[in-house]
Order: structure tokens, then sequence, then C-alpha cells
């Protein structure tokens, strides 16, 4: 079956193959450097010639269980000969004198290193890694051991998410380490997860990002990038929180992801498929109020304002009493459930010569909308092949293909969410079709071009949609080199070419629509006579933006690294520069022809054209020092200095230094070895990072040309041309702001190594912030600030992670990690008004999150009595201008207006602005506790991501609490409305919005989430029974994402976010992993 | 160590470092963007700079600007039209009127004005030859002006920016808080802006696409505006005579430069707005035009489609006239109504005899109303029982208003006419000129002003030549006549609200006078009338019709009438209650807490007398 690899020792490079390496280096440098490497790979495989004896041993590759572990790398240490492991776990070697150690090798298992002395057969149970500290971690430019590691850097569990069928990589990596937030993507089918690291802050508003910087193998890409992964494509994630991402300088400030992607492993081809199917559904619709509900809702509120009887904007008992049957859920009637689908295969393998990695996966998500969706093929192809002793090369090309269509929405507020907006404001009574016809469901409103007005199901029988495709393509190549006279120094090019082709497109129509007069005595009713058509213009017509992104990235280092003695040293150094050049075309032709087709051939209108075309360079130096003595003491030391085409010349270069040690104090002599401690780390780091929230040159004043901005000379004639100003005020001393980062952390494991803590405390001094000045400056200047090295606002938190692991025996084991953050920030100098310092609102020395603004709320007027009795002891009260009535709300008078002096005066007796107030402490939350346990017994997992937090406010969002209008329904709570009839109610009078539709602790929700934010429940079928089908594993899984929600405060949608947008999805999948 | 491999290293390192030497990596310019000198290279390319000022500027219809009491239709803010607003329910805050911006930002009047600056200090350091130069400096001089005029009728003093603002570090931030300028030295600034512009400018631009630039004569019109407003009582209280001479002079100067540049009085009253190009009575214009709505070079007027009867176009029914302004037109010898004796009024024929600008100016039921193209269509708007006979959307106030509407655009593209909006006629020129030369006791002049523009109308003379004036007015009759004569034939144009503040009769005329604003209600009456009379009715003699078979009055003699302003708990608790507090209007809070150099309004608790 599996076919012996036979191993043939390094041979000197034959003249046709120099000349083909000679090619490749010449396509990665310069032609100056192409004749140089040529010359020094000539000359360099001479000392290979002298004749060893060979010795065959053979070995055998174990795991715990006894069973043999296939595709083990075994090589003889300080070479790079070697072999891999059949499926068997047998492997045959070739040494040159029998006293080599080999070094085995696999991922998941500790490394072992075993001197052959002699023998001619080998027997070797490798361990399980699960808790192993010497596993290596990705850092920036290179790896460490997690041992040696003095920063804080958290590591992604590519396991426990490699069947997750969500459809970005941040999504996927969400609820597994403390101080790495990531919201969303579990919505809308091809909606972005989203990372924040720590607490960022920015208050830059023409620039910079909350996003952490990405880095996939070693080259800086974007987030979009990091997004497009699949996670079968990845070997290994790293979030670097604190100085340790200092080594990326200028752009670190927000913390760095760092991603390392699967190479190819020697040994035979193992291919691996994984696919899943699943059905995704919302966790909850949103309930909204019945028709009837509604209109009494309406017919209440019209009485309360006083509306005469005899108006016909009451709804009559004969039209109550048709909506009590006649009411439709219209986003029940358009959403169902969609199917989420996932492929992922692919092959690694190769000899000691070269390796090999190729992977295809393909993730599709069908909307809950039909003609809602998106598809994502990504590929990657790597190979690294040892030229020459001492020389490497290593290639890849990867990409991605991805489709994403909603529809298009351009009435009103245009947004992707007027989907299911739409849908849920549309009253239950009204009709989108009368008899067939499609019925104007805002009869009266003279304006089409509004939400309200929009007709969901014609616009998606008419196909109108947005859509974006994507097709990005990234070239990778390095070459390493050994340098062949001084031992541990390396030489490394790195060429990185990504190209990024972006195209999107909209799609809108006209639809024609039927105003009918109504039937029922005030004509509520949908239908009647045809009062009038109307045209519903959704944009009319096809909008394409296509973009095109080429950036490429050069770097070269020097690596030195070296032991003396019980000294190690690890040097790096390095240039790094880029350059990306952006392209952007936005084209868009008017009046679509009624049934033609989606692009510019059938529309006949208006064309309109412009580009947009940007380019931009990063140019760094780098250096590292790590020292480590005894793996006891460990020193990193680093420092960066980068210059960028986004500041004047003369500031645009930064310097970043960091500095980092750790101190193992369990491996010291005087530590106790039999304890209850097994491992005991102290860890501390600090240093300068950087970034650039700013945009492009706004070091420059600018003017730009502008269509449809001029005005109209001599008769009927067109708009001129203009030219505007478009940067009116530079700020030319812009330079990148600072970020001093400093964090301590000890490592710790007990109890045998089945506990494990690990606490962080941290501290980010921001200075120097670039910021967008809109308060501290005067209205005269008359134009928007640009950024300036203006704030200071440090953030500090604190993060603990607490793992309980055991194996109980070879059949049964078990882990639970749980981790703890908190973090918060203090403004020490910001942006504010001169007229706000010193008051209740001055934010300076006090947290960004000062708590909920809004009134302090005393009650409900239920009665006349409760009025008069609260105007005996107020007599001037008003609320918002208006005088009090039964069914308002009511709140404390807190100030007066300010006085000619710019202080607020003592309680007026009027509740106006001036009375708001902080209502609690926090508004976010600011601690959040994670719980993922897994339990595996024999081939059975169960995997768990539970997430909690809590700490700040919620507030009934502002969409809900509004008022309820005849084209408009709200959610079903208001159906318990203040009546004189019902002066028990639980929500206030419908009318009385002026003084309900405000924040205050009326609207308060309990602030605490708990849910489950995924499962994996996986069986792997026994060894045996999957080798007699000739296949190396068989693995099949059950994955469930939002699963669970514990605890939900709210009575008409689910937790979190906005009642009026795409629902939050549960999907639950099933899967197979097959390993050939 | 072998030199080979000595060798090696060097060629790699020296590769690498070769590499890293690539300093035209930061060497990058920007792309999108276009500096001041290609900008201001020359006098075409400077231009569409000065377009987009023009275009940040020219009011839209009604003089509207789009900012603060700006972004309100003054007709609202008078008998013209009913509709809600603070300004005269008296629930005016102090936060409401936010002309003066209370955020930075490019589209506030400091932002408009900003790049005015900008825009001076670009040609003056340009290349630019003197004479376009100072052409291209006058247009943009007229617009500061323009601005500051603005502000200064709303608040009284604001701070006087001339220069781009630095605003980078807060040293420089610090020196832009800048306190008030005192009203006087606004007007001082202003007139000073208009006087280089009317030096700097031609009198008439020649040559196409130049319609609708500004003129020396608008220059000049603008500032007799300016300078009356200064003269009357809401900045001038004690009837100082010399800012009653400072406009009259500005008043002469405007009407030289524009008779000698042939503007004049267009003979039509109501076909004056159809005339694009060279229109003589256009001294200062906002062109729109006709292109296909939505595209991209569009300025649509939207003031016709939004204003005729919502069936006769795609919109409609906005800005109805209410009862107030119907009866306050004189008759048709200049007379007022029951004062008349050759015309005598009645209710049951309002329209009868009226001065010819009545039913050029209001659409009544029954009116021949030339739209669509059909010059005989007649407009109902009667009751039928409690029901409009009107197919949809029906006037509330019984009226329509009619001027500047387009007879002949059709129903389907009344939303793209391009009738341009005349922000200055030279009928306002004569009337200043009549109200000024009255501020100085000129009242000859005064007379010989307000008869043009009753001899234009259509008045009849009369046997004393006088066109219904009464002869021997003193002064104080005189500025009545004028400001009836404005509220007339400056009706809906923006002009009457900001009439009755500067002479201080905001409440004298709205609060007392009117009290809620009326429309008429006409009904059909319910026997004697022929069964086929809505088939028929457009063949009938509107006298014979209105005599017959409309009910206009109650029993007492009183005409039938519904209250537009409707008594509810937000709207009008008290009727129309314009405060005399708010003759200056107040400063924002947010202005204040933004630059508390700002000083409130004395009439609004601070220590600023915008009469100094």
């Amino acid at each position: 079956m599996t076919p012996f690899v036979p191993l043939l020792p390094p041979r000197p490079l034959s003249a046709s193959q120099q000349a083909a390496y000679a090619l490749l280096a010449g396509f990665l440098l310069s032609a100056g450097a192409a004749s140089a490497a040529t010359a020094g790979i000539a000359t360099t495989p001479a000392p290979l010639l002298s004749a060893p004896v060979f010795k065959g041993i053979t070995g055998t590759v174990r795991d715990a269980k006894g069973e043999g572990i296939p595709g083990v790398s075994v090589v003889i240490k300080g070479t790079t000969t070697g072999t891999a492991t059949d499926a068997k776990g047998v492997f045959r070697l070739n040494v040159p004198t029998g006293n080599e150690t080999l070094v085995i090798s696999s991922i998941g298992f500790k490394k072992q290193e075993i001197a052959v002395g002699g023998r001619a057969t080998l027997d070797v149970v490798l361990v399980d890694d699960a808790a192993a500290l010497d596993e290596v971690v990705v850092v920036g430019y290179g790896t460490q051991s997690r041992v040696s590691l003095t920063g804080a850097v958290a590591t992604v569990d590519m396991k426990a998410i490699e069947e997750l069928p969500v459809g970005s990589l941040s999504t996927a990596i969400g609820g597994q380490n403390p101080g790495v937030g990531v919201s969303g993507g579990t919505t809308r089918p091809g909606e972005k997860g989203q990372i924040t690291i720590r607490n960022p802050v920015l208050l830059s508003k023409d620039g910079g990002t909350l996003r952490p910087l990405y880095v996939i193998d070693n080259v800086v890409r974007t987030e979009e990038d990091f997004n497009l992964l699949d996670q079968s494509e990845v070997e290994a994630i790293s979030i670097l929180k604190d100085a340790a991402a200092a080594i990326y300088g200028a752009r670190s400030n927000q913390g760095v992801i760092v991603v390392a992607t699967k190479r190819g492993k020697a040994g035979p081809p193992k291919f691996s498929y994984s696919g899943s199917v699943g059905m995704s559904d919302a966790v909850r619709l949103p309930s909204m109020m019945s028709g009837v509900e509604h209109a009494t809702y309406l017919n209440d509120y019209n009485t309360f304002r006083g509306l005469a009887a005899t108006e016909r904007a009451y709804y009559t008992p004969d039209e109550l009493d048709y909506f009590a049957n006649n009411s439709t859920n219209w986003l029940e009637t358009a959403w169902k459930p969609s199917v989420t689908t996932r492929n992922a295969l692919n092959v690694s393998g190769g000899g000691e010569r070269a390796t090999y990695f190729a992977s295809v996966t393909y993730n599709r998500q069908n909307g809950n909308f039909d003609n809602v969706n998106s598809d994502k093929w990504t590929f990657r192809a790597s190979t690294d092949v040892t030229v020459a002793k001492g020389l490497k090369a290593g290639l890849s090309l990867s990409g991605d293909i991805f489709k994403r269509k909603t529809y298009w929405f351009k009435q009103g507020q245009e947004s992707a969410d007027n989907d299911a907006r739409s849908l849920l404001l549309t009253p239950k009574f009204q009709a989108f079709y009368v008899n067939g016809v499609p019925n104007y469901t805002t009869p009266g409103a003279s304006n089409t071009n509004t939400t309200e007005a929009t007709h969901f199901f014609e616009v998606q029988r008419s196909g109108n949609y947005a859509s974006q495709r994507n097709a990005g393509l990234n070239l990778t190549a390095n070459v390493d080199y050994d340098m062949p006279f001084l031992k541990g120094l390396k030489a490394r090019v790195l060429y990185s070419r990504t190209l990024d082709n972006n195209f999107g497109k909209n799609y809108g129509t006209s639809i024609n629509v039927t105003e009918f007069a109504g039937l029922g005595t005030n004509g509520h009713i949908p239908g009647g006579a045809v009062r009038t058509q109307r045209v519903i213009k959704n944009g009319d017509q096809v909008f394409i933006v296509p973009t095109f992104t080429d950036t490429y990235q050069l770097n070269g280092y020097l690596n030195y690294d070296q032991q003396f003695g019980r000294h190690q040293i690890s040097a790096l150094a390095f240039f790094e520069q880029s350059e990306t050049n952006y392209d952007e075309v936005r084209t868009s032709k008017s009046s679509i022809v009624p049934g033609g087709l989606d692009n510019m051939g059938f529309a006949i209108g208006e064309v309109t054209t412009a580009e947009i075309a940007r380019e931009s360079g990063i140019l760094s130096y780098a250096g590292r020092i790590n020292y480590n003595f005894a793996n006891k003491y460990f020193a990193e030391l680093a420092l960066r200095y980068d210059g960028s085409t986004n500041f004047a010349p003369e500031y645009r270069w930064g310097l970043f230094p960091s500095l980092s040690a750790g101190w193992i104090i369990s491996e010291e002599n005087f530590f106790p070895k039999s304890g209850a401690v097994n491992f005991l780390k102290i860890r501390g780091s600090v240093g300068l990072l950087g970034g650039d929230a700013t945009k492009a040159y706004n070091w420059q004043e600018n003017y730009k040309f502008e269509i449809g901005k001029g005005a109209v000379f001599g008769g009927n004639t067109d708009r001129t041309l203009t030219i505007a100003p478009n940067n009116a005020l530079a700020n030319r001393k812009a330079r990148w702001d600072n970020n001093e980062k400093y964090n301590v952390g000890i490592d710790s494991r007990f109890l045998n190594n089945r506990l494990s803590l690990s606490v962080d405390g941290f501290l980010d001094h921001r200075y120097n912030m670039l910021t967008q000045i809109t308060s501290s400056a005067p209205v005269v200047i008359g134009a928007a600030l640009p950024s300036e090295n203006y704030s200071i606002v440090n953030s500090f938190g604190a993060e603990v992670s607490l793992g309980y692991g055991d194996k109980i025996n070879n059949d049964f084991s078990y882990r639970v990690n749980t981790f703890f953050s908190w973090s918060d920030t203090k403004n020490i100098r910001v942006d504010v008004e001169r007229g706000k310092i010193g008051q209740w609102d001055d934010p300076t020395g006090k947290s960004r999150d000062q708590g909920v603004v809004g009134y302090e709320y005393l009650g409900m007027f239920r009665t006349k009595e409760d009025v008069d009795n609260w105007m005996a002891a107020n007599p001037t009260y008003t609320l918002f201008g208006d005088k009090p009535a039964p069914g308002m709300l009511y709140y404390q008078d807190i100030r007066g207006p300010k006085d000619a002096s710019g202080n607020y005066t003592e309680p007026d007796g009027r509740i106006t602005e001036d009375d708001q107030t902080f209502l609690t402490k926090k508004s976010g939350n600011l601690y959040g506790f994670g719980l993922n346990p897994s339990i595996s017994y024999k081939g059975l997992t169960v995997q768990l991501t539970m997430g909690l937090s809590y700490g700040g406010q919620d507030v009934v969002e502002s969409a809900a609490r509004k008022l309820a209008t005849p084209i408009i329904n709200r959610p079903s709570f208001w159906a318990d409305h203040w009546t004189p009839d019902n002066p028990n109610a639980k929500y206030p009078a419908p009318a009385a919005n002026n003084s309900y539709d405000r924040t205050s602790a009326f609207w308060f929700r309990n602030s605490t989430t708990a849910n489950m934010r995924n499962a994996t429940i996986s069986y792997s079928l026994p060894t045996a029974f999957v080798s007699r089908a000739s296949l190396s594993s068989v693995k099949v899984f059950f994955v469930a994402v939002n699963p669970i929600n514990f605890y939900n405060p709210y009575d008409y949608k689910v937790y979190g976010g906005s009642f009026d947008v795409y629902p939050t999805l549960r999907t639950l999948s099933l899967g197979l992993n097959v390993g050939f | 160590m072998k030199i080979t491999r000595i060798a090696t290293l060097f060629a790699f390192s020296a590769s690498v470092l070769t590499m890293a030497g690539c300093k035209d990596t930061l060497d990058k310019i920007d792309l999108t963007a276009a500096n001041e000198d290609l900008v201001f290279q020359n006098e075409t390319v400077a231009f569409l700079n000065l377009s987009y000022i023009y275009e940040q500027n020219l009011p839209s219809w009604f003089g509207q600007s789009n900012i603060g009491i700006g972004a309100t239709n003054p007709s609202i803010l008078s008998e013209e039209a009913a509709g809600q607003s603070a300004y005269l329910a008296g629930t005016l805050t102090q936060n409401d009127v936010v002309d003066i911006g209370t955020a930075i930002g490019p589209n506030t009047n400091y932002g408009k004005i900003r790049t005015i600056n900008m825009f001076i200090r670009g040609v003056s350091r340009s290349p630019i030859p003197t004479q376009p130069r100072n052409q291209l400096k006058g247009e943009a001089l007229f617009f500061r002006a323009y601005r500051y005029f603005d502000l200064v009728r709303v608040y009284g003093g604001v701070p006087l920016v001339l220069t781009p603002l630095d605003a980078v570090g807060e040293d420089v931030r610090a020196e832009a808080y800048l306190p008030r300028n005192s009203t006087t030295e606004c007007f001082n600034q202003i007139s000073a802006d208009l006087d280089s512009a009317i030096a700097y400018l031609p009198g008439r631009w020649t040559g196409s696409g130049t319609w609708g630039r500004i003129t020396s004569g608008a220059a000049a019109a603008f500032k007799a505006r300016v300078l009356l407003y200064a003269a009357s009582p809401q900045f001038n209280p004690s009837d100082n005579t010399a800012k009653w001479q400072k406009a009259f002079d500005a008043s002469q100067q405007a009407r030289t430069i524009l008779t000698t540049n042939n503007f004049r009085l267009n003979p039509s009253f109501d076909q004056l707005w159809f005339e694009e190009e060279n229109n003589v009575e256009a001294v200062m214009v906002t062109n729109y035009n006709t292109t296909a709505n939505g595209t991209q070079n569009a300025k649509n007027n939207q003031y016709d489609n939004g204003t005729r009867p919502s069936y006769t176009g795609t919109g409609g029914g906005a800005n109805r006239p209410t009862w107030d302004l119907a009866k306050a037109f004189p008759m048709l010898d200049g007379k007022k109504p029951g004062e008349s004796t050759k015309y005598p009024y009645t209710v049951q024929k309002f329209y009868k005899n009226r001065d010819p600008r009545f039913g050029k100016t209001i659409a009544y039921n029954g009116a021949t109303w030339p739209l669509n193209g059909n010059t005989n269509y007649k407009i109902w708007t009667y009751l039928r029982g409690t029901t409009s006979v009107e197919p949809s959307n029906p006037t509330l106030s019984g009226f329509y208003l009619r001027k500047a509407i387009s007879p002949t655009a059709p129903v389907n593209s009344v939303n793209v006419v391009g009738t341009n909006w005349i922000e200055i006629r030279y009928a306002e020129v004569l009337l200043n000129l009549a109200e000024a030369a009255c501020g100085v006791n000129n009242l000859t002049e005064a007379y010989t002003q307000l008869k043009a523009i009753r001899a234009r109308a259509g008045i009849e003379a009369g046997t004393d030549g006088n066109y219904g004036l009464q002869a021997g007015m003193n002064r104080a009759q005189m500025f009545e006549a004028i400001l009836y004569e404005r509220q007339i034939e400056l009706a809906f144009e923006g002009k009457r609200f900001w009439d009755l503040r500067r002479w201080r009769k905001m409440e004298s005329v709205l609060n007392l006078g009117i009290k809620r604003r009326e429309g008429l209600v006409i009904t059909l009456k319910a026997t004697g009338v022929p069964t086929d009379f809505a088939t028929n009715r457009d063949n009938l003699d509107i006298d014979f019709v209105y005599d017959n078979y409309f009910t206009l009055t109650t029993t007492t003699g009183a005409p039938t009438v519904r209250i537009l302003d409707t008594n509810t708990a937000t709207t009008f608790p008290r009727g129309l209650d314009w405060q005399s507090k708010y003759y200056f209007f107040p400063l924002p809070q947010q202005a204040i807490d933004n630059n508390p150099q700002l000083i409130q309004n004395n009439t609004w608790g601070g220590a600023f007398d915008p009469l100094q």
C-alpha cells in the first residue's frame, strides 16, 4: 500500500539544475543579485561529496495507545536528511555512522530526540502534547517555544475550530482567549466577524482602525485576506497582545494577528477531506404588534392627542374585525431556513528534498431570503525545496474567489438590512399584494423614496441585488541560505505579491405599484378602487465598482541562532519594504429598460464614471535579539524603524523599541521539584508601538474636481464642473501616534501539570494620539481639522486563564479552559469643548465609558390625580415643553440652563436636555468570562465554547422605542400601552413619545450575556476499522453555532443588537472528515 | 574558510542590501487631488472653484439658505401661508437658531466663508493677470458679504473671519477663539466687500455661460438692501438719519448702475419669471436647468412641482396662500378693499376687480389658470358637502399659489422645469430706493418709484395719476404704503417675514392682526345647482356661478373660514405669539460651549448689545 520511500543522499547539482535555480533566484532578486546567487550556488556543494558509510535502521513510532502514527518526521539532527513514517508508523532510514541523533516530531506530539547508539531498530513512543509548554508558537518574524515567550501571546486552538461552518476566520476564533474580542459574523451570509485585541482606542475620524494588523506567512495582509482563509489551510494563529507586537512597529498598536499556513510535511501523500452541511435559522425572529394591536395602538394614539372621532385616521370596528383575521407576519412569510455547506480538501507530502501542500476549500451559505447568498473558494499550493545543502526555497501560491449577494435597497437610507427592516416595519394589517397586484404600502405618501415604501417582494421578484465578487491571488517565494562560514547564520529573502480584484455591482430597477383607495369605513383595509399608479425608483440603474489592488512586500533577513554552553542567542535583522497601488472605477448607468437584463446594455440613461487611484509605500528596518540562559532567564530586545507615505517626509520616520524578559523560577535549584507547583514563570514586557490613524496626504492642502456640485450659468445648461477644497486644512507635522505597552504576567502549572494558570496585567499608555479635533476648535475655522497628535488615553486591564485537564486513562480525557478578563480606560487628555470643561459631562480624567447618559426616571403618571399631586408640588413642571398628562413618563429635574458665565443654574422646574446625567457607571460590558470544556472518550469528543459578559447596562434601542405610525409597526411589547382604561400598563401612552423616547432607567435591560458560541461533537472511528477501508482516519461530527442563549432580558428579540436588522443565525451542521 | 563562501556571502548580502536601498518606495504622490498651483493656474480653472462657491452660496427658492432659519420656508413666518414653527408659536428655545453653526464643518456658514476666503487667498497669490483676477475676487467678495449679511440680520454682530484661519496646534487654535464683532463693524465690512465687488465687476457679463454671474449692479443692489436693513428700526431704533442717507446713496448707485446696463422693470409682472437669459428684471438670479431629474448635472426647480395642485404635476400642494393674504390685495384702482368707491368689494365675489397682481399671484376657485399647456384650464377647489371636489390632496386654504408656476410644462416634466429663482428683482431695487428715500424724507422719489411699480402691475392710474396712492402722505404714512406695496408685489418671494421683522412689526401685524391664519371655505349650494354643474362649470360665467351656486359666508355675512393653525398642545398653543426678544435671535448654547468668547445677546440674558 504505502510505498517505501527511497532515501538518497544529497547530490551535487547538475548544470541544468543550477541554471534553473539561478532563474528562480533571478526572479526573486534583482538582476545584479541573480548573478551573484548563481555564483554562490555553483560553488557550494563540494563538501557533500565525502563518502560516508551508511547504516540502515528501522523504527516504529507509536502513540500512547500503541497505535502507529503515520507521517511522523524523522530527521538526522543537524542535517536536513530524514524521512517520514508510513501508515503503520514505520520508517526506514540510512544513517552515516550509527551514532547520530534522530529528531522525531509530529504535530500534536512532543518532539523527541533519540540517539541511535548503533542500534538497527528503534521503538519510539510519542507523547501527546495537549498541555505541552515546549509547543512552538509563531511570533512576529519567526517562531519561539512557548516556554521562552516573554510577551503576552495568545494562540488559537486550531483543533477546536477546524470544523466550524462559519464564513470568516475571525468568527471562528472567537471565545477562545481573554482580551481577544470577536463580534458578528453569524448573521447575513458573507458577513465577516470583527476582531479587537484588548481595549483598542481610536480618536481619529479620518483614518486608522480598531482592528489588529494581520500578518500571514510573514506578509502584512488585509483583514479581508485573513477572513477569506479557511481554517483547514491554517497551521497556527498567534495573537500578539502586548509589546510582542512592537516588532511590527508603526502599525502594531492595536495588536497583531500572526498566521502560519500549512506547509507540506515529508512523507507519503496524505489526503484529508472534510465536509459538512448544515441548516441555519434565526435564533429568534423579532415579535411585532399584530394588525389589531397596531391599529388599536394608533386609535389610542389619536385619542390621546385629541383628534376628533370623525377623522379618517381612526380604525373603525369593521376594520379591526377584518385585521383580526388578516394579520400577516411579513418577515416570517419571506424567511426560511438556509443551507450552509463547507468542503475542504488538502494533500500534503514529500521527501526529504521537497515537500508540498495543496488545498482547496469551498464554503457556501444560502440566505434566509431567496437571492441572498455567499460563497467562497480558497486554494493554496506550496512547496519547500532543499535546493542544495544549506539552500532552501519555498514557493506558495494561494488565492480566493469570493462572491456575495444581497438585495439592493436604494430607497430612503440605503442599507442591506432593509430586507428584514422593511418586512418587520410594514404593518401586519397592510398587504404587499391586492388581488395579485403589487400594492403601495404607504398609501397617501407622495414620497416613494422612503424605507417604509420599500416593496420587498417586488424587489425580490425583480432580481435587484448588490453583489460583490472578489478574486485574490498571492504569490510568496522565499529563499533561505545557511551562511557557510558562520554556524547558525542564515540569510533569507522573501518576496510576496498580492493581487486583488474586486467587482462590486448593484442592480436596481423601477417598481410599479398601485395605490388603492382602501376598503372599510375609513379605507384602511387594503384594496378597493385604484387610486393611482406609483413608480418606486429602487435606484433604477446599474452601478459597478471594479477595484484593483496590487501590493508587494520584499524582505531581506539575516538570522543568527547559536548556543554557547548554557547561553543561547538568536538575533534577527531585516528590512521590509512594501508598496501598494490601488485603482477604482465607479460607474453607473441609469434608466433600466423594463424586462431587460442586469447589465448596462439594458440601461438607456445617463452614464457616470469616476476613477480613484492611490499609491502608498512603507519602508522598515528592524532587528531583534533573544537571549536565553539555561532555559531559566529570557530576554528579548527589538527595534524597528519605520517610514510611511502617510506622513510628510520630515516626519515620516519613527523608531519603535521594545524589551521583554522572563524568569522561570521553577527551573531554579531552590525551587522544590516535588511540590504542587510544576512550573512557574514570571514575565514582563515594555514597548513603544505606533499607529497611523490618519489618511494619506493629510499633510497637504488640496482640492478635487467634482461633478454635480457646480452652479448653472446661462439658460438651462448643465451644472459646471467644479473644484472644491478637498483637504482644506493640512497638518504637515502629523506623525505616528505612540502607544507604550506594559504587560506583566505569570504562567504556572500545578498538580502534575493538570492545572494551569496564567495571569496578565496590562497598561497601554497611548499618547500623541492622532485625533481629529472637532470639539476644542472654534466653529469659525470652518473646515474639518486634519488629525493631530493630541490625545492621551490609558487603557488597562487584567486577564486570567485557568485550565484543568486530565487523562484518566487511555480512553478518557477531559480539559476545561476558562478565562476572565477586565479592562477599562482613562482619558488623560482628549478633545473637549471649552464650555464643557469642569462640567458634569467633561470627559477628562474619566473612563471613556462613563455609563449611560439619560434622564433620572421617576415614574409614569398613571392617573389625573398623579399629575395633579405632582403639579401641586412642582407647579412649573414641563417635560420637554409639554405639560404633564397621564400616560407620560417623568423625570428628575437636575439643572437649569447655563447662565452667562457658562455654569448650569439651579433646577428650574422644567425637564430639558440640561437634565441629563450619567445613569450608570458603565454602559458596555467590561467583564468577560469564557468557559471552554472538552471531553474525549475513546473516539468521541465533545467540545464547547461558552461565554459570559457583564458589568454594563443595556437599554432598549431607539428603533424599538419610537412611535409606531400607520406605515411603521413596532415591537409587540407596545400592545400593553397606557390608556385611561389601562392605567397600569407596562408602557406609556403612545402619543407621549416626546417624553418617553429618551434614555432613562425605564428602558433599562440587563446587559449580562451568557451563551454558547459553538459546540462540536465528533466521533473518530477506531483505527482498526478504518484501515480495513484503506483509510487512515474517519471522523463524523456535529457542529452547532450559537446553539444556546442562556439568558435573554428581551421579550421581543434575541439578545444583542437592534431588532430591525438581519437576525442572528443558529447553524446546525453535520459533517465528515476523512484522511487517506 | 574558503574564498568561494565569502564570495557567496558577499554576493548574497550585497543583493539584499541593494534591494533595501529602494528609496523610491516612499516617493509617492497623491493621485486623487489637485494642489493650489494647479487650481489657480489661470482664470478658467480658478472659475471652477468659484462655481463651487456660487453653488454653495446662491439661495434656493424663497431665498432660503438651508441652514438654521434659512431652512424654514419664510412664507410660513408671515401671513402668506400657514405652517408650524417655533418662531411664531412663541416656543423658540435658545438652541433653535443654528445659523452660526454648532459643529465645525465645511457646510456651515463659516465653512462656506472659509471656502470663499481660501479662494480669495488663492487668486491673490496666483499668476492670473490683474483684470480677470479682480473680477474673480469681486464675485467671491460678493458672496462673503452675502454670507455675513445672512448671519448679521439673524443675530447682530458675529465674528468676522476674513482669511482662512489656521487651526493645527493648540496655540494656533487658541487664537481662533474670536469674539463677536459689533454689528456696526459687520455692516461696515459687508459694505466694504460690496464696494470692492462693485468696483471689480462688470455691469454685464458677455459671452455664453455667464448669465447668473454676479454683476456690479447686483452687488450695488445687494448693498442697498443691506444698508436698508441697517437703517430699519430693527437695527436703527433711534431713526438715525445718517443710516437712511447711506441706504439712499446705495440705492441710487444701484439704480444708476443697473439702468446703465439695461436692467429695468419687465413689462409683464407674471411672465417675467419665464425669461431665462438677459431677463431685464433679474438682478441676482439662481439658475435652474431642465436636465433630466436625478442626473448629476441636473439642478431642477422643485418649487414648481411642489406648489401646483398635485394632480397637475407629480408632487404638489405646498405654499398655499391664506385668506389673510388674499384679503390684502388692493382693488383695481389701487385702493384697499372697502376703501375703493369705484370698485366696491364683496366677500361673495372677492376676486372681482382686484389689483391684477391678485389673479397672477393667487389661483382661486374658478380662476382660469393656464396649466400643462391648457390655456383654458380652470381650477376648482370648492367643497361639495364637506369634501373637496379636487381629485387628490386638496388645498386646505382654498387657494393655490401661481406665481412663477410654469403654464406650459406637461404633467410628467413638471419636476424638471428650469424656472430661475430671482433673488433680487429690479422691482425690489425700486422699492428699496423708495423706502430709503422716504427715510431721508424725499417723498417725491418714493412716490415716483411706487407709481412705477403700480403702473407695471396694471393698476389704473386714476384721475390724479397716483395709481390709488393717497396723495400728500407724510413720512410715516409713506413707510406704511411702501411696506404694503412690498407685501403685494413681493408676495411669496421670501421677503415678507424679514420686512416685518426689520420693521419690528411682527407682533402688531401677526399676533394682534391675525392670531391664526385662515383659509376660505367655498361650498357648493345643496339646492338650486344644476346636476351637470361639475361637467359644465368651465363654460359658465364665473360671476354667475359665484352669485348663484356657491356659499362663502355665514349667516352673519362673515366669510366662512377654516383655521389653518390648528390648536393642539404643540402647535401654536397661544395662536401666533412672536416674542419681542426674537428681533435678535439667540446664539445656541452649543455655539457658546464651543467658543465661550461668544457673548449672548442682551435680550437673551447675555451682555452683547446687537444695536452697537
